[in-house]
C-alpha cells in the first residue's frame, strides 16, 4: 500500500497496534475489566425482541445454552442418552404442539444446547411442551447446572419457564444502532432527539455487553420464507396440519 | 370437597345483577387497610361491606361486594417478600407492561389510558359492587370508603346491563361460561364440552393440562382458592361497527357470489327472527356479516349450528366445531374458545378457558342507524373481567396467539380478531365461508374495540383476606 | 407536492456544500455511467402488482450507476455510497423509474431534518488524527476516526458525526455510510430503494412495499485499506459485460401494520414477507455516454400505473428537487404519464 505523504513511521505503527497480541493482552486483562467496573452494563434479556407485529411472531428463534453439571465425556454421554432415549416423546410433543418449525439439541463443549424456530409467544410454547414432554425436560434439566430447583417442571411451571428464558441467548439486533437502543431501553432511556450520544463509544459498549452476555445470537437470523407459521407451510404444501 | 363459601362470589357462579360499580383504590394507610380487610369478612352488617362468598346459603344478598388486589396493592399492604416472589411474572409486571402481548397498541396503548389507569403503581385494590339500583351502589360505596383512612379513591367505573343480556354491538351475551367439576350452576346449560376442572379457575386444584399445577403463593392460606382476573375497560365503537356492517353488506350485494352467501328469499326469515323492519336484502346481509364476525347471530344462535339464518329453537350452548360447521375459523367466539375444533396447538383445546363477567357501560345506541354526526358520541363499551387461575396460560395465551395472531388455524394466521383486534383498515381481512368451501374475503375492517384501562388483580379467598387483614 | 422554492433550496444547499462547483452536472452522484439491459418479471410478480413491467414480458431498461459523492474528482476506491437508477421502458413510451443506493436507510426523516443536517454537515478541514490521541482512543476502547484518503484535505465526517450524536433517528444511516466501503464492481453491490411504495394487485388489494436489488454474483467490496484506486469501476463493468451479462434479482419486501411506512430512516426487519419480483440482466455499457450516462434524468416519483408513492416526505421532496436539478444542469426531460399522477 503506498505511503501517504503525511504518514510517518509512528503513525503506521500506531495504526497497526490494535492487531498486536500485546494490545490484545492489555485489552483483555486491563482495559476491559477497568471499563466494566467504571461504566458497568447490565446483561440484556434473551429471546426475540417483543413485538406486536405478526411477521415478528412467527419463525422466532430460541437459542438455549445450558451448562452441564458433569463437565466430562461421561456427563456429555448422559446428556446425549437423555435425548436419544426420549426421541419418540420429543417427536410426539413437537408434532402436537404444532408451532415448531425446526428444533435440534446440540452438545457444544460442556453445554447442552437447544436451537429451535417456533411460532407465537415463548411462554405458551414452553408451557405446551411442559404439558406434553415434561418428563423429557425433567430428564435433561436434571443434568444441567442449577436445574434441580425447577424440576419436576410440571410442578414448577412458572419457575421453569423463567429458568428457560434466562438461558435463552440475547439476540444482538441486525444493526449496531438497534443494539444501542436495546442498551438504552434497559436503562429506561427512550429519547429520540435531541440527545447527547457519543457514537465513537459504540465499540466499547459492544465489548462490555458481550462480556455481560457471553453467549449471544448474532442478528435476527436468515429466513428463506419469512412470515409464515409452521401450520401455514404444512397446509400450503398439502401435508395436513 | 372444596368449600365454596371460602371462594369469592362471581367466580364460579354469576350474580345476574344489572348494575356494577368499580372503585379503584390506593392504600392510604397500611394498618387501616388491613383492619378494613379483616372487617370485610367478620360478618357484621354495618361498617365495611361484607365480601360476598361463592355460596350464600338460602338468601341471595341485595348487593354483592368483592375485591381484587394488584401486585402493588399486595406490596403496599406489607405482604412478605417471600410470598410476593411467588406470584406469577405477568401479575407482578402488571397489565400496563404486557401491552405488546395483549395487543394494547396504538389507540389502546397504556400511554393513552385515562386516569387512574395511567398510574398503575397506585392502583392497589379494585372493589366491585353489584346491585339493582344506583342508590344501592352509592350506599355500599359510602360504607366501603368509610372515613377515608384506609383507602384513597382514585376513580370509579360504572356499568349497567341492558335487558335480555344484549350488549353493545347488539349481540346477546352471557350464553356461555365454563361448567366446573363439582359446581352446580342451575343457570348453565349443557354445552357438550368436557367439564372444566376447578384448576381452570382456582389455584391449588388440578388444571386442564395433564399433570400441571400452577404455583400457589405461600403461605397456603394466601394463595389457595384464589384466582387471577384481567380487569379491562374496553371502549366499543358502536357507530363504527354499524357503519362497517353497512359497508360490508353493500360490498356483498354487488359480489358475484352473493346468492350463494344468501339465497334469495332468506332475508325475509332472517329479518323476521331478528325483528328488523322493513325486511331487505341489505339489512339481512348486515346481520349475516355480524353473525360471521362473531360466530353467533345477534340473537345468540351459534353459526356452528345454523349458518344460514338465526333459529330461536336451537340450543345456543350445545355445539362443537367439526368439518361441517360453517362458523368462520376466525370468528370471535371460535378464536376465544375453539372447543373441540381442530387447532394447531392440539394439546390446548379447552385449556385456555376463562370465566367472563362483563357489564356494558355507556348508553345504548338507539336503533341500528349510525349516529348523524351531530355531536360527539358518548363513550360506550364493556367493563370486562376475564378470570382464570393463570393469566399467562389462559388470558394472555388466548389474547396473543389466538386473538391477535390467529396461530391456531393456518387459514387465519396473520389476521387479527375481527371484533376485538387492533385492525388497520389498510391490511385487515376476514374470510367469510361459503357452502361450497369457497371464501369471500372482507377487507378494511377498522378497529372496533380499544382498551381504555385495566389491571391484573388477584382475587383472594375469604381466608386469604383474613390472613392479609392479620398481617 | 413540495413547494418549488423548497425544492430549489434543497438543491442549492447540496451545491453549496461541494468542494468546487460542477456546472452542467449533478451536484451529487456526479460521476456515473449509463448501462443498457433487460428486465423479466417472475411468475408471481403480476399477482402483486399490475404495473406493466411486472406482467412477465421482457422490458427494456436504461440504468445509471454512480458514485454518491458530488464533485468532478473521481475516487472510485474511497468509501462511498453507490447509486443504481433504473428506468423500465413501457410500451406506450412512458416509463417507471426505480432509484436505489447501496445505503439501505436514509439519515433524515423529512425536509426540515435535511436542512438542519446540511447546516451541520459542512466541509471542514480534515487531517490525520495525532498518534497520541489514537492511543488514547484505544485505551478507551474507541475506534479513532479514519485516516484521510490520499490528498483528501476536507471532509464532512466531523459535522455528520455531530449530527448523529444529537439525533438517534439518523444514527443508523450515518453508521452504515461509515462502513460502506467501495465495491469491486457496480454489479457486486446490493442497492435499496429505501422509500415505501404502494403496489396494487389485480384484485385491487394495495400493499406497502420496499424494493431492493440483490446482485446474483454476490456482494464484494475491495480491501478497506486500499483507497488508492481512483478510476476502475467503469472499465471493470465494461470488461465484465463483454465476457458475460451481470444480473440482479429484484426483491420486494411487504410491510405490515405497525411498520414505519413513511420514515426512510427505519429499515424493515428480515421477518417480513419477501417476494422475488424478477431478474434484471445488464447487457452492455451504453454507447452514447453523454446522453445515456450524463444527461439522462430519473425521478423516483415517475411510476407506472399500479405503483404509487407513499407519504414519505423525503420521497415527495425528491420529486421537485430532481426536476430542479435536471433543469439547472440541462439534463434531458422525460415524458410523464398522461394523467400526470404523482407529479402533484
Amino acid at each position: 500500500m503506498p505511503i501517504q505523504s503525511d504518514e510517518r513511521p509512528i503513525d503506521r505503527w500506531v495504526d497497526g497496534l490494535p492487531k498486536t497480541s500485546f494490545f490484545e493482552f492489555v485489552a483483555a486483562r486491563i482495559l476491559v475489566p477497568f471499563w466494566a467496573w467504571w461504566t458497568p452494563v447490565k446483561p440484556l434479556p434473551g429471546g426475540p425482541h417483543p413485538s406486536f407485529q405478526r411477521g415478528d411472531n412467527v419463525q422466532c428463534m430460541m437459542n438455549l445454552v445450558m451448562p452441564l453439571k458433569d463437565k466430562s465425556p461421561v456427563g456429555r454421554t448422559l446428556a446425549a442418552l437423555a435425548i436419544a432415549q426420549n426421541k419418540d416423546a420429543i417427536y410426539a410433543g413437537l408434532n402436537n404442539v404444532g408451532t415448531v418449525h425446526f428444533a435440534r439439541f446440540v452438545i457444544v463443549n460442556d453445554n447442552i444446547c437447544m436451537f429451535s424456530v417456533y411460532d407465537g409467544d415463548f411462554t405458551n410454547y414452553i408451557r405446551d411442551f411442559i404439558a406434553t414432554i415434561g418428563s423429557v425436560f425433567n430428564a435433561v434439566v436434571g443434568l444441567v447446572e442449577d436445574g434441580e430447583k425447577v424440576i419436576p417442571c410440571e410442578q414448577n411451571v412458572e419457575a421453569f419457564i423463567q429458568w428457560v428464558h434466562e438461558r435463552d441467548l440475547y439476540q444482538v439486533p441486525d444493526t449496531a444502532t438497534d443494539f444501542l437502543r436495546d442498551q438504552e431501553a434497559l436503562n429506561g432511556d427512550e429519547a429520540v432527539s435531541p440527545v447527547n450520544d457519543d457514537l465513537t463509544l459504540l465499540p466499547r459498549k459492544l465489548i462490555l455487553q458481550l462480556r455481560a452476555n457471553a453467549n449471544v445470537s448474532l442478528g435476527n437470523g436468515y429466513r428463506a420464507y419469512p412470515g409464515f407459521s409452521a401450520a401455514q407451510v404444512r397446509e400450503r404444501l398439502g401435508l395436513g396440519w | 370437597m372444596t368449600d365454596f363459601a371460602d371462594v369469592q362470589g362471581n367466580i364460579l357462579r354469576g350474580y345476574r345483577m344489572p348494575r356494577v360499580r368499580y372503585l379503584i383504590l390506593e392504600v392510604a394507610d397500611r394498618f387501616a387497610a388491613r383492619r378494613w380487610l379483616a372487617a370485610s369478612t367478620n360478618g357484621n352488617g354495618y361498617g365495611v361491606p361484607q365480601i360476598t362468598p361463592g355460596h350464600w346459603g338460602a338468601n341471595k344478598p341485595d348487593t354483592c361486594f368483592n375485591i381484587g388486589l394488584t401486585y402493588e396493592g399486595l406490596r403496599a399492604l406489607g405482604t412478605p417478600d417471600a410470598s410476593l416472589e411467588m406470584f406469577p411474572n405477568e401479575f407482578i409486571e402488571g397489565m400496563n407492561a404486557r401491552a405488546l402481548k395483549l395487543g394494547d397498541v396504538g389507540r389502546s396503548a397504556p400511554e393513552t389510558w385515562p386516569a387512574p389507569f395511567d398510574e398503575p403503581k397506585r392502583i392497589h385494590l379494585i372493589v366491585s359492587i353489584y346491585a339493582t339500583e344506583i342508590s344501592q351502589l352509592d350506599d355500599v360505596q359510602q360504607r366501603a370508603l368509610g372515613d377515608g383512612t384506609a383507602w384513597r379513591l382514585l376513580g370509579t367505573r360504572e356499568g349497567c346491563s341492558f335487558e335480555d343480556d344484549i350488549v353493545h354491538f347488539g349481540y346477546r351475551d352471557n350464553i356461555m361460561q365454563p361448567r366446573f367439576d363439582g359446581v352446580h350452576d342451575p343457570l348453565r346449560h349443557a354445552d357438550g364440552q368436557p367439564m372444566a376442572p376447578l384448576g381452570t379457575v382456582l389455584l391449588g386444584h388440578k388444571t386442564n393440562l395433564e399433570g400441571l399445577m400452577w404455583r400457589v403463593p405461600e403461605p397456603k392460606v394466601l394463595g389457595h382458592n384464589g384466582t387471577f382476573n384481567a380487569f379491562r375497560v374496553l371502549r366499543q365503537d358502536v357507530v363504527g361497527f354499524e357503519k362497517y356492517l353497512d359497508q360490508a353488506a353493500s360490498y356483498l350485494l354487488t359480489h358475484k357470489q352473493v346468492d350463494e352467501v344468501m339465497p334469495p328469499g332468506d332475508e325475509v326469515r332472517i329479518c323476521k327472527v331478528l325483528s328488523i323492519t322493513p325486511a331487505s336484502r341489505h339489512a339481512a346481509l348486515r346481520e349475516l356479516v355480524a353473525a360471521n364476525l362473531c360466530g353467533r347471530w345477534r340473537d345468540g344462535t351459534p353459526l356452528a349450528l345454523s349458518a344460514d339464518m338465526p333459529d330461536p329453537d336451537v340450543d345456543q350452548a350445545k355445539f362443537d366445531y367439526d368439518h361441517n360447521s360453517r362458523c368462520p375459523y376466525g370468528a370471535h367466539i371460535r378464536r376465544c374458545n375453539p372447543r373441540g375444533g381442530q387447532i394447531v396447538q392440539r394439546v390446548a383445546n379447552n385449556s385456555r378457558r376463562l370465566v367472563r363477567r362483563g357489564v356494558p357501560y355507556g348508553p345504548r345506541l338507539s336503533g341500528t342507524q349510525p349516529g348523524d354526526g351531530s355531536g360527539a358520541e358518548p363513550e360506550r363499551g364493556l367493563l370486562g373481567n376475564f378470570i382464570g387461575a393463570s393469566l399467562g396460560a389462559q388470558f394472555e395465551a388466548m389474547s396473543c396467539d389466538w386473538l391477535n395472531l390467529g396461530l391456531q388455524d393456518p387459514r387465519i394466521t396473520g389476521s387479527n380478531d375481527p371484533i376485538t383486534g387492533t385492525n388497520d383498515p389498510d391490511t385487515s381481512w376476514f374470510d367469510l365461508p361459503l357452502k361450497s368451501g369457497d371464501t369471500i374475503r372482507l377487507r378494511s375492517l377498522p378497529e372496533f374495540v380499544s382498551t381504555r384501562g385495566g389491571a391484573y388483580t388477584f382475587l383472594p379467598s375469604l381466608s386469604a383476606i383474613r390472613y392479609l387483614g392479620s398481617l | 407536492m413540495v413547494d418549488e422554492s423548497v425544492a430549489k433550496q434543497l438543491v442549492q444547499v447540496i451545491i453549496d456544500n461541494l468542494p468546487e462547483p460542477v456546472p452542467g452536472r449533478r451536484p451529487v452522484h456526479t460521476i456515473g455511467m449509463g448501462v443498457k439491459g433487460k428486465f423479466v418479471a417472475s411468475d408471481v410478480a403480476r399477482t402483486y402488482c399490475i404495473a406493466e413491467h411486472f406482467n412477465g414480458q421482457p422490458v427494456e431498461v436504461s440504468m445509471r450507476f454512480s458514485n454518491g459523492m458530488g464533485g468532478l474528482k473521481q475516487h472510485d476506491g474511497w468509501s462511498d455510497v453507490r447509486g443504481m437508477a433504473v428506468r423500465f421502458h413501457l410500451s406506450d413510451g412512458t416509463a417507471s423509474d426505480l432509484i436505489a443506493t447501496t445505503l439501505g436507510e436514509f439519515f433524515v426523516r423529512n425536509v426540515e431534518d435535511f436542512f438542519e443536517f446540511s447546516k451541520v454537515a459542512k466541509l471542514q478541514p480534515y487531517q490525520r488524527r495525532h498518534w497520541l490521541l489514537k492511543i488514547l482512543d484505544y485505551l478507551q476502547l474507541k475506534v479513532p476516526p479514519r485516516n484521510p484518503n490520499p490528498n483528501e484535505t476536507e471532509s464532512i465526517d466531523a459535522g455528520v458525526l455531530g449530527y448523529a450524536d444529537r439525533h438517534r433517528f439518523s444514527q443508523l444511516g450515518i453508521f452504515q455510510v461509515g462502513q460502506i466501503g467501495a465495491p469491486e464492481s457496480y454489479a457486486r453491490a446490493s442497492y435499496h430503494a429505501v422509500h415505501t411504495f404502494w403496489v396494487t394487485a389485480p384484485d385491487g388489494v394495495r400493499r406497502p412495499v420496499r424494493f431492493s436489488w440483490q446482485p446474483v454474483a454476490g456482494v464484494r467490496n475491495i480491501d478497506a485499506e486500499d483507497v488508492s484506486r481512483d478510476k476502475y469501476l467503469f472499465n471493470e463493468l465494461e470488461d465484465r459485460l463483454k465476457r458475460w451479462p451481470a444480473r440482479f434479482m429484484l426483491m420486494m419486501t411487504i410491510g405490515e401494520e405497525g411498520d414505519a411506512l413513511d420514515d426512510p430512516t427505519k429499515p424493515w426487519p428480515g421477518t417480513r414477507l419477501r417476494v422475488a419480483m424478477g431478474t434484471l440482466t445488464l447487457i452492455e455499457v451504453a454507447k452514447n455516454q453523454d446522453e445515456d450516462g450524463e444527461r439522462i434524468s430519473f425521478n423516483p416519483n415517475r411510476l407506472a400505473p399500479g405503483i404509487e408513492p407513499s407519504d414519505d416526505p423525503i420521497l415527495k421532496a425528491r420529486l421537485g428537487a430532481y426536476e430542479v436539478s435536471r433543469e439547472m444542469r440541462g439534463g434531458c426531460p422525460f415524458k410523464w404519464r398522461q394523467d400526470n399522477a404523482h407529479t402533484k
